[in-house]
């Protein structure tokens, strides 16, 4: 259906695709352990438990895509899809209020108004939702970055619905998990989604089976929940953590490129202006 | 849900819901999954029909996005903040309740979860002359604690009568009961014109763990189900008809047993925006005191680890903020 669209792009249209889709690499380097990235087709995870700036840290990359090319931002779209009523506009519109050199309602709206928004409230509604994306993603050259928060927000109602057979369970998951992956490929997108950290860490690192192991590192707070198609899909995992010992609140990510095995770790402050890279 | 049926959108016949049932085509998903070329090849079909069909039945379904700008104008009229009557406690919450978040209290027993819910309820009738739709799941919520606390502000009977009015009070001893009860809510919400005087602006569960702690536990799913169900309903009331809600929540022992977190365990603790802390000042001295602390341990805008005392003996009697009408960002 869509290549109709293609076929049919002008010039300039081609030229704003391609543009625009180049200026990822300033987007956020902190949070990339790898150098190249980020490329777009590329899929990052926030996952963490609650507080621990993963939010923040999505506004942060919103704000950064979504002000003028004048104030140092990258001048691009986005598209936030909230899976469980958890975004804050007004938190959104002070962050960009502190970034914005004057700011004015004309400018924030300007800013706003490359950013489109999505509520699905079931798993399934999230599917069609992508589905249905793909006119956004061609009448659109320059949405660039593809938001999800959270993609675990239906875990526990799937699991209930899908009877005692876990590939029934998650199987609309597993769909979306695929279909995010190919719109990504297709329209060059950078997909951020947030998982939460819904179990608790295995004790004894050296028994859970999914808890995953780095070289002299010990084991990340990670326990893979999530159905198989996700983990496949997921080229980077950033995990979010609290420095609980200092005085001041710091918190701490560890980058993690899961095809070279990269680690790389930041600590970042959250004021009003947001994200604060220390 | 999305299964495929006759007349569930213009175009979709019994005749077309067979053929596509014969290419193992049932759901709404299975279409817009499914390549329309050939399925209109196979079925005889015409392709146009289907992509049409197709485009219908996903703009029915799914989210549709909206733009940033225009969500802004919205939230920009719609949101107000509701001071609770408590001066202290509304600085940690940054001036007041917030509509479209749901602001989770937590304490252990006797911390004065529900003197502070009386006192919202109380200052939200009364001063800010809103209505109040207090859930109660544990038979603490006594009327004429409430009647004590509209008397210390008013010695005006008319007054306190018209508060008392603002706030209807029910009961929901299990999760289902409250999971009707909100649904009725958000119906009868919807269906009255909007802006009239007699829309809920505060909704108060007291408390969310009465009805959800016994679902938890064991290997059963369904209990979580049900619990993010709760949550679900809890966070729509707040963000599409402009409540602020606010859950009650006590506390359990951490893994290692020896401090206290709040009870509901880790998926719900993504659910509130914001969390507060009550807890029995350190070194208050004889039992029966009526000295809280407030921390602040999960907020959107605010700076978490701020902590405030408060009297709930006194929550009546203290120095009000003076009266305002609901205040609108």
């Amino acid at each position: 259906m869509c290549s109709d669209f293609l076929k049919a792009e002008s010039g300039t249209e081609l030229l704003a695709r391609l543009e625009g889709r180049s200026s990822l690499k300033e987007l956020e380097p902190n949070l990339f352990a790898d150098e190249d990235s980020p490329v777009h087709g590329d899929i990052l995870e926030f996952h963490g438990p609650e507080g621990r700036g993963k939010t923040e840290m999505l506004y942060h990359l919103t704000a950064r895509c979504i002000l003028p090319k004048s104030e140092g931002g990258l001048q691009i779209e986005v598209l936030f899809i909230d899976t469980d009523y958890h975004f804050d506009m007004l938190r959104l519109v002070t962050v960009l209020e502190h970034r914005l050199s004057r700011s004015s309602e004309e400018a924030i709206k300007l800013c706003l108004g490359r950013l489109f928004l999505a509520y699905c409230s079931s798993s399934m509604q999230l599917l069609l939702t992508l589905h249905s994306l793909e006119a956004l993603f061609c009448g659109h050259p320059s949405l660039c970055l593809l938001i999800v928060d959270s993609l675990s927000a239906f875990y526990w109602t799937d699991r209930a619905s899908g009877g005692e057979s876990v590939a029934l369970q998650e199987s609309t998951l597993k769909k979306c998990s695929q279909l995010l992956e190919r719109l990504v490929t297709q329209y060059r997108l950078l997909l951020v989604a947030t998982t939460q950290s819904l179990m608790q860490k295995a004790s004894d690192p050296a028994q859970g089976p999914s808890s995953s192991k780095l070289p002299g590192d010990g084991a990340l707070d990670y326990r893979a929940y999530l159905c198989k198609a996700w983990q496949k899909a997921v080229k980077h995992r950033v995990i979010f953590s609290r420095d609980d010992q200092s005085e001041s609140s710091r918190f701490l990510l560890v980058s993690h490129h899961l095809k070279s095995n990269s680690l790389k770790k930041h600590t970042f402050m959250i004021r009003e202006s947001g994200v604060e890279f220390c | 849900m999305g299964l495929l049926r006759a007349g569930l959108c213009p175009g979709l016949t019994e005749e077309i819901v067979q053929l596509l049932k014969g290419r193992r085509i049932k759901t709404v998903a299975d279409l817009a999954a499914a390549n329309l070329e050939e399925v209109a090849q196979k079925c005889s079909l015409s392709y146009k029909a289907l992509v049409a069909l197709r485009r219908v039945l996903l703009a029915q379904f799914s989210a549709f996005p909206l733009n940033g700008a225009d969500l802004y104008e919205e939230l920009k009229t719609s949101t107000a903040i509701l001071s609770t009557g408590i001066g202290s406690l509304d600085k940690l919450l940054d001036a007041g309740l917030y509509t479209g978040e749901v602001t989770e209290i937590a304490g252990g027993p006797g911390s004065g979860k529900t003197q502070v819910c009386l006192c919202v309820a109380a200052n939200v009738a009364h001063s800010l002359q809103q209505n109040v739709l207090y859930v109660d799941s544990n038979g603490g919520m006594t009327a004429s604690r409430l009647l004590q606390l509209l008397q210390a502000r008013t010695q005006d009977e008319e007054k306190q009568a018209g508060a008392l009015r603002r706030i209807q009070v029910a009961h929901a001893f299990d999760i289902f009961r409250m999971l009707d009860m909100l649904q009725d809510l958000r119906g009868a919400m919807a269906q009255q014109a909007t802006a009239s005087s007699g829309a809920v602006k505060v909704v108060i569960v007291d408390s969310v763990t009465a009805v959800v702690a016994p679902l938890l536990g064991g290997q059963q799913r369904e209990g979580l189900a049900l619990m993010m169900q709760l949550a679900r309903e809890l966070k729509i009331l707040a963000r599409d008809l402009g409540v602020a809600v606010v859950v009650t929540n006590h506390l359990t022992r951490d893994r290692d047993g020896r401090r206290f977190k709040p009870a509901l365990g880790r998926s719900w603790s993504f659910v509130p925006s914001t969390r507060i802390l009550l807890d029995v000042l350190e070194g208050a001295g004889t039992l029966g005191s009526s000295q809280r602390t407030v921390c602040l341990t999960k907020s959107p805008r605010q700076p978490t680890g701020l902590q405030e005392v408060i009297d709930i003996g006194t929550l009546g009697t203290e120095k009000q903020s003076p009266e305002l009408p609901a205040e609108q960002t």
